[in-house]
């Protein structure tokens, strides 16, 4: 025995090295490190970065080099920058040749973020749905969450803790109508009431179909919407922005990232690949284009999306310091919420 | 023999372990009254979205008591071992050296299994009377890992305790440290549910660390 406690004993000593020795380098030697904020300007059809000169004073730089002040900044950013404009009396009738107004130009921003530990997180299976037609102008949080088991649909009410089985009954049949194959495999919803509408779940099923199922007085609203052939959905999410023109994004299993009409069409974008496990992802969206920031293991690559038909209009990737790693073992990680040995 | 060896243990550490019983029966008792007063005041509705959305536990004050009363246990057990030097007589029993060694921390780290048991059930009929069992399940699996830490830091706190060189038990104490962190590394819900089988595996094999400072006791080094 006294042999088999030593090597035990060496077993943890070796362990405790790689794993605290490239911790403590990395936390003695690394250093925070900004990515100057992004986007992508129309009307110029170049990407703008906001600097800091050595005055401390903001300035724009284009992606050639060209320098702006920061009211210049503003104007080749209307979109964005559209409060600043309007407060200064600076909002053009009309940009890229159409005109426009404030509360159109409103209408069209968004902003939209997913990070991989969002997906690679240990989950309940208990989501809310919320109900769509209320006849509130606020949204509520239900009184019950519901799951998507081999079974069927369930929900139990929170208060009583008990199960509503009329419910989960009502539709799980509408849903089996409707073709679904139970148990569902991905599961997407923006809960949330800081929002002016619901477009309830976008659920990927067994069989790798995609439904999207709302809550409409309380009973289910199910449309199964037709992918194209080959397109394997893998990931979905959400989307709830003011001009409702989208239900959501997917993701295939070949890393394509398509846009969800909120008819029900399915737009393969330009982003050349985004993989929703491993990538992080920022979508700042307008009338005409939308900038998207994609981190991909430390790199960053900016892709700007034409708005309208989600066409690759141009890409630009920054460059990033190189940090020297020792390779080594951790326990947590960026990308999900399980503590588990990893090298 | 053995039975004898588990009779002393209890007369040493009965105090340490229904302190135990009761503290962490308290604590578990805490921590479901606390639920049902947030529920009371917020509704549950909130309690679940807080478990659903913000992957909260709600019984995060109970994390390091079974810690401490793994160390306390130790300490119990082996301090008056290793202050009034019965260890060496205990090596000279009729029985070996490893079998009773063994027998004193297996009696340790089942008889603190044991205190743990009704707090943890009293926390698991609780939680399940208020909430849906999923998330009970994700609550449990959370605490399950505080009170592996528990075993873990017994087993540690003897292996130092047990060393009978002071030099040593500076770095041994360090390392014992070190792992531990590994427990509480997240409290999150579910963090752990990839890793606790091997970490139970790992938490285990180190009844065999104590055995190390046994050696060295009986080999007279000082």
């Amino acid at each position: 025995m006294s042999k088999l406690s030593k090597i035990f004993l060496i077993h943890l000593l070796v362990f405790l090295a790689i794993w605290l020795i490239p911790w403590s380098y990395a936390f003695l030697t690394s250093r925070p490190e900004g990515r100057p904020f992004t986007l992508y300007s129309a009307q110029l059809g170049r990407f703008m970065q906001m600097e800091v000169g050595a005055d401390r004073k903001m300035y724009w730089m284009d992606d050639e080099g060209v320098e702006y002040s920061d009211s210049q900044g503003d104007s080749l950013l209307p979109c964005f920058y559209m409060r600043q404009l309007v407060g200064d009396g600076l909002f053009p009738d009309s940009i890229c040749g159409r005109e426009v107004n404030p509360a159109m130009v409103r209408m069209h921003n968004f902003i939209y973020s997913h990070r991989p530990m969002e997906v690679n997180s240990p989950s309940s299976g208990l989501y809310f749905l919320m109900e769509t037609s209320s006849g509130r102008v606020d949204l509520k949080m239900p009184s019950d969450v519901c799951s998507l088991g081999k079974e069927g649909m369930m929900f139990y009410d929170m208060e009583s803790n008990r199960e509503n089985e009329q419910l989960g009954k009502v539709f799980t049949d509408v849903l089996n109508d409707e073709g679904f194959s139970f148990p569902a495999r991905f599961v997407a919803a923006n809960t949330t009431t800081h929002k002016s509408y619901d477009n309830g779940f976008l659920i990927i099923d067994s069989a790798g179909e995609l439904f999207n199922l709302r809550r409409v007085k309380n009973l289910p609203s199910v449309r199964r919407i037709e992918l194209p052939d080959g397109l394997n959905p893998v990931w979905a999410a959400v989307t709830e922005y003011e001009d409702h023109a989208t239900l959501g994004y997917i993701c295939s299993d070949d890393n394509k990232f398509y846009v969800v009409g909120a008819d029900g069409d399915i737009t393969l974008t330009g982003l050349p690949t985004f993989n929703p496990f491993e990538d992080e992802i920022l979508l700042i969206g307008n009338i005409f284009a939308h900038t998207v920031r994609l981190d991909r293991n430390g790199k960053t690559t900016y892709f700007a999306l034409d708005a309208h038909d989600f066409s690759l209009l141009k890409s630009m990737e920054v460059e990033c310091s190189s940090v020297v790693e020792i390779p080594g073992l951790s326990f947590t990680s960026p990308y999900d919420g399980y503590v588990r040995p990893r090298f | 023999m053995i039975k004898s060896i588990f009779y002393k243990e209890w007369i040493k550490t009965r105090l340490c372990l229904i302190s135990t019983f009761v503290v962490l029966t308290i604590v578990a008792v805490y921590c479901i009254v606390t639920l049902g007063r947030v529920i009371d005041l917020h509704g549950a509705a909130k309690v679940w979205q807080m478990m659903i959305l913000k992957d909260a536990v709600f019984v995060t004050l109970l994390t390091y008591f079974p810690l401490v009363a793994g160390i306390f246990m130790a300490a119990a057990q082996f301090f008056p071992e290793m202050s009034r030097k019965s260890l060496k007589l205990m090596l000279h029993l009729p029985v070996s050296g490893e079998k009773a060694t063994l027998s004193m921390l297996a009696f340790g780290a089942v008889s603190l299994l044991l205190s743990f048991l009704p707090g943890a059930v009293f926390l698991y009929v609780g939680l399940s009377m208020k909430i849906a069992p999923v998330l009970v399940w994700r609550v449990m699996l959370t605490a399950a890992v505080w009170y592996l830490a528990g075993i873990a830091a017994y087993f540690l706190s003897s292996f130092v305790i047990l060393e009978p060189v002071w030099k040593f038990r500076i770095p041994e104490a360090i390392m014992s440290v070190l792992l531990l962190r590994v427990f509480f590394l997240s409290s999150s819900a579910c963090a752990y549910e990839k890793f606790i089988i091997s970490l139970t595996i790992v938490t285990i094999s180190m009844i065999l660390l104590p055995w190390i400072s046994v050696i060295r006791f009986r080999e007279g080094k000082q």
